[in-house]
């Protein structure tokens, strides 16, 4: 038995001169690492994850957790949350019951799947009733739930898929990595690189982080796509535009709106546009390069 | 008091990287030290510390030179020099007289403001940790700690150093644990270190170092416990003595049969390594160093508290930690003992790392003893990456009763 050097123990990041990386620690691209970020979250802890071309903070549903969340980000502990899941799992989340006439689930299935092919996107319509109050938001008289996914060819899909399989809800919150306007009184776009995350979010003790492998891959994987939180479009008002059934753009957002509508016309669908949708959210800008 | 232009306080903040403690400090620390302190000139000859006196000043030599005068040597220093720091942190009189070569300027600064600077580097807790034992070791310095009179050091770890020493009135050696100055100064060390050292206090467990008494000195703090004649699983690793297959055996069970213990009072030890594990002379298992020892799910704000070549996952990630960590630890020594190394890494903190993380761990290697595939595939299961597939002690003392039936409980 050759002897050896038994590593001393460490107590900081600082000791022996040795800084851990945190953000080199977990990769989407591994995965044991989507393994072990999937128990974080199991076990409560917020996770900091590659989101198709940017970062999502992902974190349990349930309702202190959810305020706990919005605390963080420096928002009111009571504003409503987004809702995280697997791609098969989003039409358990809507109530299709209700649907405007020219909006048919069918019709509704098939726009999410052509969204789903393209790329990241969120999608607000009325609200399974099972969805507790506090991941719902309200539309006028109408109770509606919102989800924030990234398209199928993103690996956080497996991320979210194995945590849901572990806990008893189907479905986890879902957050962009920002710190709230609230908190800094100008508009704080989220984040699409790890190390300024992390820095923003060091007050979260044990927040976790599962990086992209390649910012520059995630970024080349969705052409068109601004790296910022998604658009969001809903489907639970009736429209009329230009003689067509619409959907109505709530939130302009990563997908250009030129490119909304080219896939909506393939449906004969219109686009309305909301007053929370008219302005383009911005894109963080870093002082170093790619 | 005199005061110094800032072109000269740049200088000294550059020169006062140089000495130990220092030397780990930011250079904002270092101007704060400067601007807490008391600027003094003296002239040659003029004394800045005398001998037999008591007082709690630290000095930092800035320009200059002083002959460090004790009974049986002389040792001259040049700035940048620290000063009498060890009497001021162990309120001990001064054990030399210092005085000034030509004309000479010291900053005087108060304890608290020493210590404050201190507080801010773990690595310059590290470095006063060291610097206080080897004063307190040293043939012609205190040798006492409390009552104690110490024979010498025999461990130095992370969390502290530990001191041979003996009780001045049963004249008996028992082991004094020094606990790093990096941990001590914490702003919650004190108390941490209080409720830890209590709860220990009240474990009875054979294979638990028993903790008879605590208390604060050189400020830090030091736990008393017995004297345990024999050497750890390190000691026995690195003079090349091959574990029987019932000795692993053993070694496992008695572990768990600890872990078991500590974790129903609620701690985690979060250190089990070969050098934390002590084989007494009669062959007995006792776990050892608790310096790092925390409450079950307890948040910690330092990533990689431990040792990187037997850390969980979850100890590495910088997650709340519960007993499986301790499993997984103990998993990766007997792995060691099996199979002449740990699971991961060897002597670099990154790959250690990176194999916890993301490695696979191989049984299909050259084994130093052969303990069968159900020892290896319940071994395995103690390694696994996510602590939900994980056993808890008592459930992997269970197990491993099951898959080798030979295990025998020690008799304790």
């Amino acid at each position: 038995m050759s002897r050896r050097q038994e590593l001393s123990t460490l107590m900081a990041r600082t000791q022996s001169g040795y800084e851990l990386d945190v953000t080199k620690l977990l990769c989407l691209a591994n995965d044991a690492d989507i393994e072990l970020a999937a128990e974080a979250l199991v076990e409560g802890l917020p996770v900091a994850a590659g989101f198709a071309n940017f970062y999502v903070i992902y974190t349990r549903a349930d309702a202190a957790t959810v305020a706990q969340m919005n605390i963080w980000k420096g928002r009111p502990p009571e504003q409503t949350g987004s809702i995280g899941t697997t791609t098969l799992r989003i039409p358990t989340l809507f109530d299709f019951s209700q649907q405007p006439k020219n909006l048919p689930e069918k019709r509704v299935l098939d726009v999410m799947e052509a969204f789903l092919n393209e790329g990241p996107i969120g999608f607000r319509g009325r609200a399974a009733a099972d969805l507790p109050r506090h991941m719902c938001g309200q539309d006028g008289d109408v109770r509606t739930a919102q989800t924030i996914v990234p398209g199928y060819r993103c690996r956080s899909n497996k991320l979210v898929a194995r945590t849901i399989e572990q806990v008893p809800e189907r479905y986890l919150y879902i957050t962009s990595a920002n710190i709230s306007s609230h908190k800094t009184g100008t508009e704080e776009p989220a984040h699409w690189k790890p190390a300024p995350l992390i820095f923003d979010f060091r007050h979260i003790v044990n927040m976790q982080l599962i990086r992209h492998e390649s910012e520059v891959v995630a970024h080349e994987t969705y052409p068109g796509y601004a790296e910022m939180s998604t658009t969001v479009i809903s489907f639970h008002r009736e429209a009329m535009v230009d003689g067509r059934p619409a959907i109505r753009l709530e939130r302009y957002g990563s997908m250009h709106v030129d490119h909304v509508r080219s896939l909506l016309d393939r449906f004969d669908l219109g686009l309305e546009i909301a007053p929370s949708g008219k302005d383009r959210l911005q894109q963080r800008a870093y002082d170093f390069s790619r | 008091m005199i005061s110094a232009d800032d072109a000269t306080r740049d200088g000294w903040v550059a020169s006062l990287k140089e000495p130990p403690v220092l030397c780990h400090l930011a250079e904002s620390r270092l101007r704060q030290l400067l601007d807490d302190g008391e600027l003094r000139q003296y002239e040659d000859g003029a004394e800045l510390i005398h001998a037999d006196t008591r007082t709690f000043a630290v000095f930092l030599l800035v320009d200059g030179a002083c002959d460090v005068q004790r009974v049986d040597a002389r040792v001259r220093l040049h700035a940048p020099a620290l000063i009498g720091e060890i009497a001021a942190l162990t309120g001990t009189s001064r054990t030399a007289t210092v005085c000034a070569v030509g004309c000479a300027s010291a900053v005087v600064i108060e304890r608290e403001s020493f210590l404050d600077a201190i507080r801010s580097s773990a690595a310059a807790g590290q470095e006063l940790t060291e610097l206080v034992a080897d004063r307190i070791c040293a043939p012609d310095s205190i040798q006492e700690v409390g009552r104690f009179k110490v024979e010498g050091i025999i461990g130095r770890g992370g969390s502290g150093r530990v001191f041979r020493a003996r009780h001045p009135l049963l004249d008996i050696p028992i082991a004094l644990k020094m606990l790093s100055h990096a941990l001590a100064l914490l702003p919650d060390g004190p108390s941490t270190f209080i409720r830890e050292a209590s709860l220990l206090v009240h474990l009875d467990h054979p294979g638990i170092v028993r903790v008879l008494d605590a208390f604060e000195a050189h400020g830090t703090f030091f736990i008393v416990m017995p004297w345990i004649e024999g050497g750890t699983l390190r000691d026995n690793i690195d003079g090349k003595s091959k574990f029987s297959r019932e000795q692993i055996l053993r070694v496992a069970d008695e572990a768990l049969d600890a872990l078991v213990a500590l974790h129903a009072a609620g701690m985690v030890h979060r250190d089990i390594k070969p050098s934390n594990l002590l084989l007494t002379s009669s062959g007995k298992l006792v776990l050892i160093d608790f310096g790092i020892a925390c409450e079950c799910n307890a948040s910690s704000e330092h990533r990689l508290i431990g040792s990187p070549s037997y850390s969980s996952p979850e100890q590495i990630l910088g997650r709340p930690v519960d007993g499986r960590s301790d499993v997984y630890s103990l998993a990766c020594t007997l792995y060691e003992l099996v199979f002449a190394e740990p699971p991961f890494g060897g002597d670099e903190i990154d790959s250690a790392i990176d194999g916890h993380l993301h490695g696979t761990v191989t049984f299909d290697r050259p084994a130093l003893v052969d303990m069968g595939a159900p020892f290896l595939h319940w071994l395995k299961r103690c390694l696994s990456r996510t602590r939900i597939n994980r056993p808890s002690a008592a459930a992997a003392r269970a197990a491993l009763r099951d898959v080798s039936p030979l295990v025998i409980p020690h008799e304790r």
